[in-house]
């Protein structure tokens, strides 16, 4: 992966008490969270229970930079 | 074999002859690009004109009058009336227009050449020499240095264009001398050292001939017995000024060689006239006679209508069929040229991945080209060396993947004798994508073959392995053959009748088991009371399934006329039918030239047209283009919509689910979920538009239910879920109803997150 990719996407989201899990009953606060995708792997950080452990990935970050970084894995 | 696909696609580059020079190029053996002349003239733009011109000739203004024109008589024109007149354009390039200011770096080079006599071939000697840096001293023994032509001033050769293509040695080391009779024999040369090459005019060699002395020299390279002696040998007795000027230009490119040391010979095959395989084709060219010039040379407007006459010929003709082409404006050859860099090179992007899995395989240039160029194998190739190397993208190709193993799987796959028979004489195959587009046509295809056939027709449902084989996924190919191949075996083998023309074709060319068409079948027993009694006309759209077929064809021409339809054939019809982009799974890879391509299918046919693949029905409904399938005329037509992604899989299940509860009496158990998912049309939209099945999502509740991994939005109150299936995850936004969900949103990608 070039830098370039890997700085494209290294981000971080802090939720800031917008999502609850309802399963723990508690917000999902910013986690580190590595992202897998063809051999490649990127350190983020995303809004994940601190309990269960489930990450969230909003619709912007799936249809804006996730899939951005996917393609251009894909086109390696 | 990577290796042997490899070699394959090269092999097929060779076949695409585009880049073969048109024959008045071809012909001409400095290879000057006439085409181009005639294009920048027939534009007006005569300097670029010009330009050409002077990269191909070192004495422009002057051939431009006395060369003898073998483009002239090879031009592709004289096939259909007048050849292009393409000196008198290129004269006019030269008179109209303005040069072009080039910076050319001159070499500085210490070597001198003599050139012995005057003429073209003189003059053309000393300029190529010059140009290259080279001493040039040239003496002549005529007034000047024209030699021999000096007789044709002005009348033939206008003073202006001698002395402007002398200009360019303006600034060169080149001196005129002239000399006494006696002082022109090259003999006096030989050895004085200050001449490192001796080029001896074609005027010369015929005033040496006369006094007996004849110097024989290479045919190409113009080297005489006497190393630094260079001339045209007896050709130069039979006079031709194009000959004199290649002669010369052939000896001067020695003599450079010579006099740095460098080999003579190397990288010079295309010197001279060539032959070409470039193919033009001349149809619905209404032929135009050649402009006259009202003086004695063209106008600039006689010029530019003249040139307008040619034809720019270039092949084209399979680019002319496919919008996968048109749309990334390449023809084969250069297609192939960059799918082999991007499968051998190690390139920043792989950009071209997305090209190779946009070409549908659908065989129609092949069909279509002069030299059978075939692009379906050279794509075919191409991917599997992708999936070979591990290149190939997964969203490429998987969904439709799935999509092929779900019709072979527990869900759809079906094998049964007809109800209240032992035995099979026929199986129906209708395909699985008539399942799922058109499952009341399947059905009653399916019960009017059983009513009309002897002998027990049997139903096999599932897919053929075609999105396999698109892919090019070759063990997941033979793998669904084989599961097709028992369980015809397990009915006695009987004779496959398809509904799919892509199912006819694989069965036809990858299996031993005998198949035929529901059409074949129809035009033998007849149509059923259901068919249609129509009026009007139907515009015939074959699918790249049938294109070998010509049975086929011909019986569903046979089909729809029986049925009181006139055929109206579209441009590329029968063999040379353009694909409606489902086929190399072009929908799926690349959903923009997909649909171009079915727009392209569909726009060339004149009035509603009559398919008989399930896709090309559905994708041609799905742009609002007029359609209706075979089966449609036969057993009933539906409203002209495209089905969606679930619908599709919703129908495969349901009508299998009602034919065997119905007409074998079995009760299949269909697991419905335990909550209603709501999910209205802007969602519908979406999710078809993002590939996300409603199954994805019912499992996605499902398991959301089953560990309660619910998350709120306290920002605009919605609940989340998210569920991997697969290689992908979904995430559903809704809303809770008492007995279920209503769904707001989907979305998806195939990142794994994975907490540190
Ligand atoms: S038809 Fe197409 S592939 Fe064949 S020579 Fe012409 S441009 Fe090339
Ligand atoms: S028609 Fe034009 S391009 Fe074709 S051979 Fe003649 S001059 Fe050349
Ligand atoms: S889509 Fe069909 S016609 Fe076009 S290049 Fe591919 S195989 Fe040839
Ligand atoms: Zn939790």
């Amino acid at each position: 992966m070039s830098t370039e990719t890997r700085d494209q996407f290294y981000g971080s989201v802090d939720p800031k008490g917008r999502y609850v899990c309802q399963k723990c009953n508690v917000p999902l606060v910013k986690t580190p969270v590595q992202l897998l995708y063809l051999h490649a792997g990127f350190p983020v950080e995303l809004p994940a229970c601190p309990v269960c452990g489930q990450v969230l990935i909003s619709e912007d970050l799936a249809l804006g930079r996730v899939l951005h970084v996917e393609k251009a894995l894909e086109d390696k | 074999m990577r290796s042997d696909d490899q070699a394959r696609i090269l092999e097929l580059g060779e076949l695409c002859t585009q880049e073969d020079p048109p024959l008045c190029n071809a012909s001409c053996p400095f290879h000057v690009d006439l085409r181009g002349v005639c294009g920048a003239a027939a534009a007006g733009d005569f300097k670029k004109g010009r330009a050409l011109l002077e990269q191909g000739l070192s004495l422009p203004r002057m051939m431009a009058r006395l060369c003898e024109a073998p483009c002239r008589d090879a031009c592709k024109y004289r096939e259909i009336g007048d050849p292009i007149q393409t000196r008198q354009i290129a004269d006019a390039c030269m008179r109209f227009g303005a040069e072009t200011k080039t910076r050319t770096f001159l070499p500085k080079r210490t070597q001198q050449a003599l050139i012995l006599g005057g003429g073209l071939s003189g003059l053309l000697a000393t300029v190529e020499l010059a140009k290259k840096g080279f001493r040039v001293h040239m003496l002549h023994s005529s007034e000047t240095p024209a030699g021999s032509l000096e007789p044709l001033i002005p009348d033939v050769l206008p003073q202006e264009a001698m002395d402007g293509d002398l200009k360019q040695l303006q600034k060169l080391p080149v001196v005129f001398e002239r000399v006494d009779p006696e002082k022109m024999d090259p003999q006096l040369y030989l050895d004085n050292g200050e001449y490192q090459a001796i080029f001896i005019s074609d005027d010369q060699y015929r005033v040496l001939a006369e006094r007996g002395q004849k110097i024989e020299s290479d045919p190409k390279l113009r080297q005489s017995e006497i190393p630094n002696v260079f001339c045209s040998g007896q050709e130069a007795l039979q006079p031709s000024f194009l000959g004199e000027a290649f002669r010369a230009k052939q000896a001067a490119i020695s003599m450079d060689r010579f006099m740095q040391g460098v080999k003579m010979d190397s990288g010079r095959e295309s010197e001279g006239p060539l032959p070409t395989k470039l193919y033009t084709n001349l149809e619905g060219i209404v032929p135009r006679p050649r402009v006259e010039p009202a003086g004695n040379q063209y106008t600039e407007e006689e010029a530019i209508e003249e040139a307008a006459r040619c034809l720019n010929c270039q092949c084209l003709e399979c680019t002319k069929a496919c919008a996968f082409m048109q749309h990334y404006k390449k023809y084969p050859k250069t297609f192939i040229k960059e799918f082999h860099n991007t499968l051998n090179f190690t390139l920043a992007n792989r950009m071209h991945n997305i090209v190779i899995n946009s070409c549908a395989e659908c065989g129609q240039c092949k069909v279509i080209c002069p030299n059978d160029c075939d692009m379906k194998e050279v794509t075919e190739c191409s991917r599997r060396i992708m999936i070979g190397d591990d290149k190939m993208p997964p969203s490429a190709h998987e969904f439709a993947l799935l999509d092929m193993q779900f019709s072979n799987g527990e869900e759809f796959f079906t094998v049964r004798h007809q109800p209240g028979h032992a035995e099979s004489k026929y199986v129906f195959f209708p395909g699985c994508q008539l399942a799922a587009t058109a499952p009341d046509s399947l059905r009653a295809a399916y019960e009017d073959l059983a009513n009309r056939l002897e002998g027990g027709v049997g139903l096999i449902l599932g897919c053929c392995g075609a999105i396999g084989e698109w892919a090019q996924r070759v063990e997941l190919f033979k793998e669904q053959l084989k599961k097709i191949t028992a369980a015809w075996e397990e009915l006695g083998k009987p004779e496959f009748i398809t509904a799919c023309p892509t199912c006819y074709h694989i069965f036809q060319t990858f299996t031993e088991i005998p198949v035929t068409g529901i059409w074949q079948v129809m035009c033998q027993i007849g149509l059923p009371e259901t068919a249609q009694k129509g009026t009007g006309i139907l515009s015939i759209h074959d699918s790249c399934g049938a294109r070998n077929y010509k049975e086929v064809q011909d019986c569903v021409r046979e089909l729809a006329s029986r049925m009181g339809y006139e055929v109206e054939e579209p441009k590329f019809s029968g063999s040379e039918t353009p694909c409606c982009g489902f086929g190399g799974l072009t929908a799926f890879a690349n959903r923009e030239v997909g649909t171009e391509m079915a727009a392209f299918a569909a726009d060339r046919c004149q009035h509603r047209s009559l398919t008989y693949c399930a896709n090309c029905r559905d994708r041609f409904a799905a742009l609002d283009r007029p359609t209706v399938h075979l089966l449609e005329l036969l057993y009933g037509e539906h409203e002209l919509r495209s089905t969606g992604i679930s619908l599709r899989r919703k129908n495969r299940i349901s009508v299998r689910t009602a034919m065997l509860k119905e007409l074998w009496k079995e009760e299949i158990m269909v697991a419905e979920p335990n909550f209603k998912l709501i999910i209205p049309d802007k969602v519908k939209a979406i999710m078809e538009d993002r590939m996300i099945l409603e199954s994805d999502l019912i499992q996605l509740f499902q398991k959301a239910e089953d560990d309660n991994s619910f998350i709120l939005d306290v920002e605009t109150g919605y609940l989340m879920a998210s569920h991997r299936i697969g290689n992908v995850t979904f995430w559903a936004v809704f809303t809770k109803t008492e007995d279920g969900y209503v769904l707001e949103n989907a979305y998806s990608y195939r990142m794994l997150a994975k907490e540190f």
